[in-house]
């Protein structure tokens, strides 16, 4: 190995070891979140099973058809760590570092320099959705579609190059892991399909032939699954919920998607930037006589990732929902754009600049701010400390009927913010801990619920707690109840 | 071509070359002669081929009613007696619901076969002239014509049509045919199976132009008594019958044309597609992939294709016309919807998910094709050498049909075909899947291993549409379990008493006592899914004999007056 690329090399780690280091920290003093509590009542009730779970016969509260990447995610790991969410958070943690060498091996099939690729696999780690999205565990998801995806890809380019079966089929198996981690996944053969369109020879329409036969089980795999889950799989989602917009607006939303992988708008300024500098110097160079190869590898993998990351903005383009959940997504198609365009500009620096370059470019990419000030602040722990109380309050308090943990209260905007509440019934299955037939009440309501803080007002003999705007737990109420003006502040 | 070949070549490579080639052909001989006869004597061949499996198809002696196949069997007999294409209720009672009150059974959905027929110590006539018996409506396999007070046939006319002519010489020879459902029943029998037993001639006389004569028989058997063709399509007149054996004819016309140019064959598979179209709307597909192929590779023969289907075609639009107010207006379309609801709760008739139509009909234990005929595994492997193969290529757009119609099926709100034994839906594609194997067969033969699987594979086949053909009699369907409810709307179902009570005690449930578990209801369609509740080991272990004695015996003996 070079000295320049042994030197990266071991800033690489150290930036890797830093980053790790700090997510874990982080992990360490998180706990579950949101939606994760539906799931974690869900897979532990009575009537869950493998069955209900890939071929439901009724719609649940949160009706996503995610069996691998939700119910799946969350027997495996509560099977392995119970009410530990650290260890939830590993998981996570170790399907991006997955991710992120399936990512540096297709850099490293399109022929990018190896610290190129190795930086591209490294931004799977350190992009700020990675630090900062994947707290809660129901947005894993996202995370074991991006990995099923890259590797679905990476072994149908083995196909193509070796020819061999069995890798074949290895991806379209991944592919169908990955749609039933998420559907978003479902776009992949296209990207497939433009890279198997280079790989052939002859006239385009005998490549596309060739292509689309190549890739015939992939898209069975993606027909059954979107048929079955258009039409088999009983759906409750809330209208607004997926409010499908097209419109100018697609413009905006993919915009603010984009912002959030790059991990802000200075970020992705700088790599829009970097992006018209790489086209305007082929163009330069075009004009002083040097002919531009359109097939080059370089050109492929920027095609092959521009298609790859399009293709999954466009179901996020016409949600009008930007979130950094929907951003772990696109991390693999962005992080091998970046592999290009570094791998077009690098050349230009001397060579004793590029490591230094490369390693600061990925460190910039590090929400260094955030993670610092996640370290003091912990959004779920708010939770654990509000379960632990209540149950001690209601092993303590025997004449209580139930313990209501009011977390949407208006100082929370969202309503999934805490655990289960279905149809006025008070689940008693999601503590295991408490007397079963004693209730505990956690709401669960949209955006809020008024109905809901109505409803648990009208409850006798049952202890409150009410979770504060600074995630503390009171008994009394909040103050400020009913100043609408706070759930948008948030 | 030898004194071309250079001198160095080594003369050791030669011997085991001739070892090889001697050894193979020493094998070959046992049978050589058999495949010389085959090809000498080939519409012997047939001919003995059709009256053996016509035999076979009428040995286990007995009927059973179908509903889907009531209104095509009397569809014949309302056209020789009125000369039209509807049926009335003072004629064919057997195809509508009646309201009966006391002293009979009270139902709303009353069954009269004839008017003959006792019930309660009295002709049902009189019952209906006293009253107790009132038109409730058809029943589904008829539809009310919103034009004219009229009701015709759900599945078209094609079907019964075939019928005319024997039901025609039976009630000419037999003055009780027109009378007796029964007879009704063993003259659709009858013809069903020369109609299964001609699709397995001409499957017979197709894959001569592939494979060895010896392999061209052995395929045509295994389809006639290792498919669902014999223990369903033969066994009475389904729409599918007659769409089998027209497809079929349309396959063998259109190889020739495609193959020989052949001349008589256009006229052919322009009749014969246009039946098959008339007769059931998934002959489409066979439409379109002939079509394209021929559009390529034989345009000169589109146009007679076309000229030879078009009365059969235009009969069939003025017959919408005249019933249904439009030329594109069909019953079974018409109808479709109603059953949907009644079966799903929902409307919509394409709103299987594929993938449960596909596992279902693939691998269903009372359902799956590789349950009922594992020996059409085979096939997958043709339809790759198919595909890739130009010798094949004739037979790539009937694949691209049968994949489509299987498809189709998948989809379809019915997918488990209703009440049926094995993969009813997919009949239609049988002959096609068939084909497929023409690639393979040879070589599957070639090595023992593979040859002993496919054969332990095809009697186990055989096996089982022996034990539908003989004692299948539909009680499987609708059979009584042990009901436990578990309130809301959870409900469990036992085999047995005592599991029953069993599951209640355990689970504060309440034991309901024996229901009639149909699998079209949708909380008795995971039947279909269970291994110990499936339909093969009901009718071998648990009901052989008392099936067999449901069964009404056949009348094929009276018809033809044998001893």
């Amino acid at each position: 190995m070079r000295p320049a690329a042994r030197g990266f090399l071991l800033g690489a780690i150290a930036l890797a070891v830093v980053i790790v280091g700090l997510r874990l920290a982080i992990g360490a003093r998180e706990w579950f979140y949101g939606d994760d509590f539906f799931f974690l009542t869900w897979v532990r009730e009575a009537h869950w099973s493998w069955r209900e779970t890939f071929i439901p016969s009724s719609a649940r509260w949160i009706a996503a058809y995610r069996p691998l990447g939700l119910d799946g995610y969350y027997v495996a790991n509560f099977a392995l760590f119970g009410w530990n969410a650290f260890g939830y958070y590993v998981t996570g943690l170790l399907l991006q570092a997955l991710t992120g060498y399936a990512v540096f091996r297709i850099a490293r099939y399109y022929g990018l320099d190896l610290r190129v690729a190795l930086a591209s696999g490294l931004v799977m780690l350190v992009a700020k959705p990675s630090s900062t999205a994947t707290y809660e565990v129901a947005n894993h998801n996202y995370i074991c579609a991006a990995m099923a995806t890259a590797l679905a890809l990476l072994w149908f380019l083995d196909y193509l190059r070796s020819g061999r079966a069995r890798e074949r089929w290895a991806s379209c198996s991944m592919l169908a892991i990955a749609v039933l981690c998420n559907e978003i996944s479902a776009g992949m053969p296209f990207t497939a399909f433009v890279a198997a369109l280079f790989v052939h020879s002859g006239p385009l329409p005998a490549r596309a032939r060739k292509s689309a036969r190549d890739l015939w089980p992939h898209l069975a795999v993606v027909v059954l699954f979107l048929d079955f889950r258009v039409s088999g799989v009983p759906t409750r989602q809330l209208n607004w919920f997926y409010d499908v917009d097209v419109s100018l607006d697609m413009l905006s939303n993919t915009r603010g998607n984009l912002e959030l992988v790059m991990g802000g708008k200075l970020e992705f300024c700088a790599a829009v930037g970097l992006l018209a500098l790489v086209v305007w110097s082929r163009f330069a160079s075009h004009r002083r006589g040097v002919p531009f190869d359109a097939s080059s590898q370089l050109v492929q993998l920027a095609l092959v990732g521009a298609v790859w990351l399009g293709i999954m903005l466009l179901p996020f383009a016409v949600l009008a929902l930007p979130t950094a959940r929907f951003a772990l997504a696109l991390l693999p198609p962005a992080a091998l754009l970046l592999g290009a365009i570094w791998e077009a500009l690098l050349p230009r620096l001397r060579p004793a600049f590029r490591s230094p370059a490369l390693l600061l470019a990925l460190a910039l990419l590090a929400p260094w701010r955030e993670s610092l000030e996640h370290l003091n602040t912990s959004r779920g722990a708010a939770y654990r400390d509000a379960h632990e109380i209540a149950v001690q309050a209601l092993r303590a308090n025997t004449k209580s009927s139930c313990v209501t943990v009011v977390c949407n209260g208006p100082g929370l905007a969202n309503g999934s913010q805490c655990a289960l509440f279905r149809d006025g019934a008070f689940t008693t299955a999601f503590w295991s801990s408490v007397d079963p037939h004693r209730a505990l009440a956690i709401d669960y309501s949209e955006g809020g619920s008024e109905a809901f803080l109505e409803q648990v007002r009208n409850v006798h003999d049952c202890v409150r707690f009410y979770l504060q705007r600074d995630l503390t737990v009171s008994t009394e109420p909040p103050s400020n109840a009913g100043d609408a003006s706070l759930l948008s502040a948030r | 071509m030898r004194e071309a070949l250079p001198h160095s070549l080594p003369r050791q490579l030669d011997e085991p070359d001739r070892a090889i080639v001697t050894s193979t052909r020493k094998r070959s001989d046992g049978l050589a002669w058999f495949d010389a006869w085959l090809l000498r004597r080939r519409g012997l061949a047939a001919v003995a081929l059709w009256c053996s499996l016509v035999a076979i198809y009428q040995i286990d002696d007995s009927v059973v009613e179908e509903g889907d196949a009531i209104a095509n069997v009397e569809l014949p007999i309302a056209l020789l007696r009125t000369g039209k294409l509807h049926f009335t209720p003072r004629l064919s009672p057997i195809v509508f619901l009646w309201k009966s009150k006391p002293p009979l059974r009270e139902r709303d959905d009353y069954y009269v076969r004839s008017w003959h027929e006792r019930h309660e110590g009295r002709a049902a006539g009189f019952w209906y002239v006293t009253g107790k018996l009132e038109l409730n409506g058809p029943r589904y396999f008829a539809v009310e014509s919103p034009l004219r007070d009229a009701y015709v046939c759900t599945f078209g006319v094609i079907a019964g049509l075939t019928l005319l002519p024997l039901s025609a010489l039976f009630s000419a020879t037999d003055p009780d045919f027109m009378r007796s459902e029964w007879l009704k029943l063993s003259a659709a029998k009858l013809h069903a199976s020369g109609l299964i037993a001609a699709s397995a001639v001409l499957l017979f006389l197709l894959a001569f132009r592939y494979v060895r004569p010896r392999y061209a028989l052995l395929l045509a058997t295994a389809y006639a008594l290792g498919t669902c063709v014999w223990a369903v399509s033969s066994d009475t007149l389904w729409q599918q019958t007659v769409s089998i054996v027209l497809l079929s004819g349309v396959m063998y016309a259109f190889v020739r044309i495609a193959e020989d140019d052949s001349q008589p064959a256009r006229i052919w598979c322009g009749v014969l597609l246009a039946a098959a179209l008339a007769n059931r709307p998934t002959a489409v597909f066979f439409a379109v992939a002939i079509g394209v192929y021929l559009l390529r590779h034989r345009p000169k023969a589109l146009p007679t294709i076309a000229w030879s289907g078009l009365p059969i075609l235009i009969a069939v639009a003025v017959y919408n016309q005249y019933y249904f107010g439009s030329p594109m207006n069909f019953a079974q379309e018409l109808i479709g919807h109603q059953i949907a609801i009644q079966k799903t709760g929902v409307e919509q008739i394409w709103q299987t998910p594929l993938i449960v139509g596909l596992v279902g009909l693939l691998a269903s234990p009372s359902r799956g094709l590789l349950v009922f005929s594992p020996f059409l595994l085979a096939s997958a492997f043709g339809v790759r050498r198919i595909w890739l193969e130009p010798k094949y290529a004739t037979l790539r757009p009937l694949t691209v049909a049968a994949g489509a119609i299987m498809l189709v099926q998948c989809k379809w709100f019915d997918w488990w075909g209703g009440w049926a034994f094995g993969y009813r839906p997919w009949l239609e594609a049988i002959p096609v899947v068939m084909l497929c194997m023409l690639p393979v067969i040879e070589s599957i033969f070639s090595r023992w291993w593979s040859g002993a699987l496919f054969a332990a594979a095809l009697a186990w086949s055989i096996f089982v549409q022996g034990v539908g053909a003989f004692a299948y009699d539909k009680h499987w369907n609708a059979r009584d379990l042990h009901r436990v409810d578990l309130g809301g709307i959870q409900h469990s179902f036992f085999t047995t008493e005592q599991e029953a009570l069993q599951y209640a005690a355990a689970n504060s449930g309440e034991y309901q006592g024996l229901f009639a578990c149909n699998i079209d209801l949708p909380m008795c369609r995971y039947r279909l899914w269970s291994i110990d509740d499936n339909i093969i080991s009901y009718y071998m272990h648990e009901r052989y004999n008392v099936a067999r004695d449901n069964r009404t015996h056949s009348g094929l003996r009276h018809l033809l007056r044998l001893p």
